[in-house]
């Protein structure tokens, strides 16, 4: 059975670069345009969750914040894939229960090694 | 334009510049905000295609990759080894051929021919003297008279005698020739045969050797392919890398675009919210940097937006052209090519040839193998008419006897006659030793003979012909089937290649949208510079009066490394203050697709790992994600 990844992003090209990459290989995905909109979501089985910061509704920390705060999840890697490449916004990222940190754009094989690393 | 005369103080001939900020930014913003915004469905159709294209290009990389491996090492590469060392067998079959020997043998049969015509030719001078003794012997007879009247049968018998030797010496003469003409027949062939023999080993083998030394060659050739193929696939993954790195430009630059906008509606905002009366130096010198920043910002996203898609247009231009060069050279390497004989056409013709010259040898080889059984019955007629004249010499020698005791009866009248008896002895000596020498050479001819028809049928090749042709034969049609497997690989390869490189073509010649947000985003720019220029009168007053804390919060704000080192280079870093809070990876130009993205935390409350702490630790220090990636 495949392992499932949940997307989160307010563009839809981006949630569209990272679910196609991620399915190319094999992955389910799961796709969300804000951090409210992920958690509404978060009902099955996650694997992983790929953020990005910066949304509306909900933004990326926040959202981090709720799922820790969900036993089922509390221990599901959570990367944030964001512009932001700030030491301080990293080290929030970090507190909040990040588990790493891509900065926009990615490559597929950057995203896929990540996801292969935390997911084995 | 301010007014600037003298009733008014600069800060009061702000008032209208600030006015007209106000005025124009709410018709700047529904442009800012769409300008990028507006594109993304022609991103995400860019975005499912490139995923089709990747697929594709997948696909295009496996099969090359796997028909370039069958070539290389596989059944191909087993089925020339097993051409090869039939090649080998039959060259081998067909030197072992002794003609060399035949011919050997053929010459020293036609040299024992000539010596029995000359051993025939020495029983001339025998006859002859029998003649002669048959005429003294009757003029004798006739000159002692009635005494000698015996004498003429004796006589009678010495010419029966050299008749019977002129008829067999006659016969053997013809049969002789007859024989030499056999031999001298086979011999020319036996040449021609060897001729041919060596025609075939230098030219033919040479060839078929040469046309598998050309299948090795390319098949050494399918190795360097697989490697090209692998580092190709490798390129096209990158390329495609690139190419999914691009497309999220899209939400890049939408970013800093919305961050002008966010920056010029709280512009706009403080204008219209500032008291009447109060002092416009610091506000306006806020908004002129402000608009002086934003304008550099619109550049970069400008450049940064037209970049990706140049880029992501090359980049698959770039998967294009690679898929057309490995198509290329899988094609050069093929055998089943359709421009002309292919290698193994060549060496299907080529094998034909040695098969023909190899029947034809056999068919040689059964012509003299029937030549020398010819000679066998000829040899045996000429015994025949040999073993005729064999008792010649006891025959002689009675005669003689004969002679001599007739002699004695008539006294001293036939002393002459003794004289001739004793001549006739003396003959009768000379025509054994005569048909001695020729039972002698028969006897050799015969020899040669026998040995030269069992040389004959031990070189005959027939059967081994049959049995090579067949397993030639199987190899071909192997190859064959192969060939035709490869044909089709290559057919099914090119169809994937095409539709590839159609498919990339289609998309990157229909991209004009970055055209048209370049075209946007410079008008955008222009507009945000000319806001500018209405405070250009005012510059003493508003440097004077500039709001660094407040310019700080905003470089604070960004949340991308190219916004921070566009506002450092424009607007500095605001002297009265640090900037230790900003980090910033680069201090020079702008990365697009830089490797520096990727970072994992190692992070205690987070179970990733069931490894021990110390492996895992290790496994960490050898990922490579880029330097944009992190894991805490």
């Amino acid at each position: 059975m495949s392992r499932t990844i949940m997307t989160v992003d307010d563009s839809a090209s981006v949630r569209q670069m990272v679910s196609l990459t991620l399915k190319d290989a094999g992955y389910s995905v799961i796709e969300a345009c804000d951090g409210k909109d992920a958690l509404a979501k978060l009902s099955g089985p996650v694997d992983m969750i790929v953020t990005d910061l910066n949304m509306p509704n909900m933004d990326g920390i926040e959202f981090i914040r709720n799922v820790r705060a969900n036993a089922t999840y509390k221990f599901v890697p959570i990367v944030m894939l964001t512009t932001e490449s700030q030491a301080s916004k990293k080290e929030e990222g970090k507190a909040a229960g990040a588990t790493g940190w891509i900065v926009k754009p990615f490559k597929p094989d950057q995203l896929l090694a990540v996801a292969k690393k935390l997911l084995r | 334009m301010p007014n600037t005369t003298e009733t008014h103080t600069p800060d009061d001939a702000l008032g209208p510049v600030l006015d007209e900020c106000a005025r124009n930014i709410p018709q700047l913003l529904p442009r800012l905000s769409g300008v990028i915004k507006d594109r993304e469905d022609d991103f995400l159709r860019i975005g499912t295609t490139v995923f089709g294209i990747n697929s594709q290009a997948k696909a295009f990389s496996d099969a090359a990759t796997a028909m370039a491996s069958s070539v290389g090492e596989g059944a191909l590469h087993a089925a020339i080894a097993e051409l090869e060392n039939q090649t080998a067998e039959a060259k081998s079959v067909f030197s072992s051929v002794s003609s060399a020997e035949q011919l050997q043998g053929m010459s020293e049969v036609l040299q024992l021919i000539r010596t029995l015509e000359q051993a025939m030719a020495r029983f001339t001078p025998l006859v002859r003297t029998l003649k002669v003794l048959e005429i003294t012997t009757r003029i004798e007879s006739a000159r002692i008279g009635s005494s000698g009247s015996g004498f003429t049968t004796l006589a009678d018998d010495v010419r029966a005698l050299g008749n019977v030797i002129d008829e067999h010496t006659a016969k053997i003469a013809e049969h002789s020739s007859l024989l030499r003409n056999q031999v001298s027949t086979a011999l020319e062939r036996n040449r021609k045969q060897v001729a041919a023999q060596e025609r075939i080993v230098e030219d033919m083998f040479a060839n078929l050797f040469a046309g598998i030394a050309e299948l090795e060659d390319m098949r050494a050739d399918s190795g360097a392919l697989v490697t090209d193929l692998a580092k190709g696939s490798r390129q096209v993954a990158e390329s495609m890398g690139h190419v999914i790195a691009s497309v999220q430009f899209h939400d890049i630059t939408r970013q800093q675009v919305e961050h002008v906008e966010e920056i010029l509606v709280q512009a706009e905002h403080e204008i219209r919210a500032l008291p009447e009366g109060a002092n416009r130096a610091g506000l306006g010198a806020w908004v002129r940097d402000v608009l002086r920043l934003q304008a550099p910002l619109l550049r970069q996203a400008e450049e940064m937006f037209r970049q990706a898609v140049e880029e992501f247009i090359r980049n698959l231009d770039a998967i294009a052209d690679n898929t057309q060069g490995l198509g290329d050279r899988i094609a050069a390497v093929a055998y089943a090519d359709k421009g002309g004989p292919s290698v193994l056409d060549n060496i299907r013709r080529n094998i034909g040839q040695v098969m023909d010259a190899m029947r034809t040898t056999g068919t040689h080889v059964a012509e003299t193998s029937k030549t020398m059984s010819g000679m066998a019955e000829t040899i045996s007629t000429v015994s025949s008419f040999v073993h005729g004249i064999e008792d010649i010499g006891a025959e002689i020698e009675l005669i003689a006897l004969n002679a001599r005791v007739k002699a004695a009866h008539t006294g001293d009248l036939g002393r002459t006659l003794g004289v001739i008896a004793m001549e006739i002895q003396n003959l009768s000596m000379e025509a054994r030793t005569r048909t001695g020498e020729v039972a002698q050479i028969l006897n050799r001819i015969s020899e040669l003979a026998g040995r030269l028809s069992e040389l004959a049928r031990s070189s005959d090749v027939s059967e081994l012909v049959v049995g090579i042709q067949g397993r030639f034969e199987t190899v071909l049609t192997h190859l064959a089937e192969l060939d035709a497997e490869l044909g089709n690989d290559i057919e099914r390869l090119s169809g994937l290649g095409t539709e590839l490189i159609t498919r990339i073509h289609t998309l990157t010649s229909s991209i004009h949208f970055h055209e048209l947000v370049s075209t946007q985003l410079h008008e955008l720019e222009k507009a945000v510079r000319e806001l500018e220029a209405g405070f250009t009168p005012f510059s003493e007053e508003l440097d004077a009066a500039r709001q660094p804390e407040k310019l700080k919060e905003q470089l604070s704000r960004y949340t991308m490394d190219s916004e921070r080192l566009v506002h450092l280079a424009v607007l500095g870093h605001h002297e009265d203050n640090d900037d230790s809070d900003v980090e910033l990876f680069g201090d020079g130009d702008v990365e697009l697709f830089g490797d520096d993205n990727v970072e994992l935390f190692g992070d205690d409350n987070v179970e990733l790992f069931d490894e021990p702490e110390g492996e895992a630790k290790k496994d960490e220090s050898e990922d490579d994600f880029g330097d944009n990636v992190e894991l805490f």
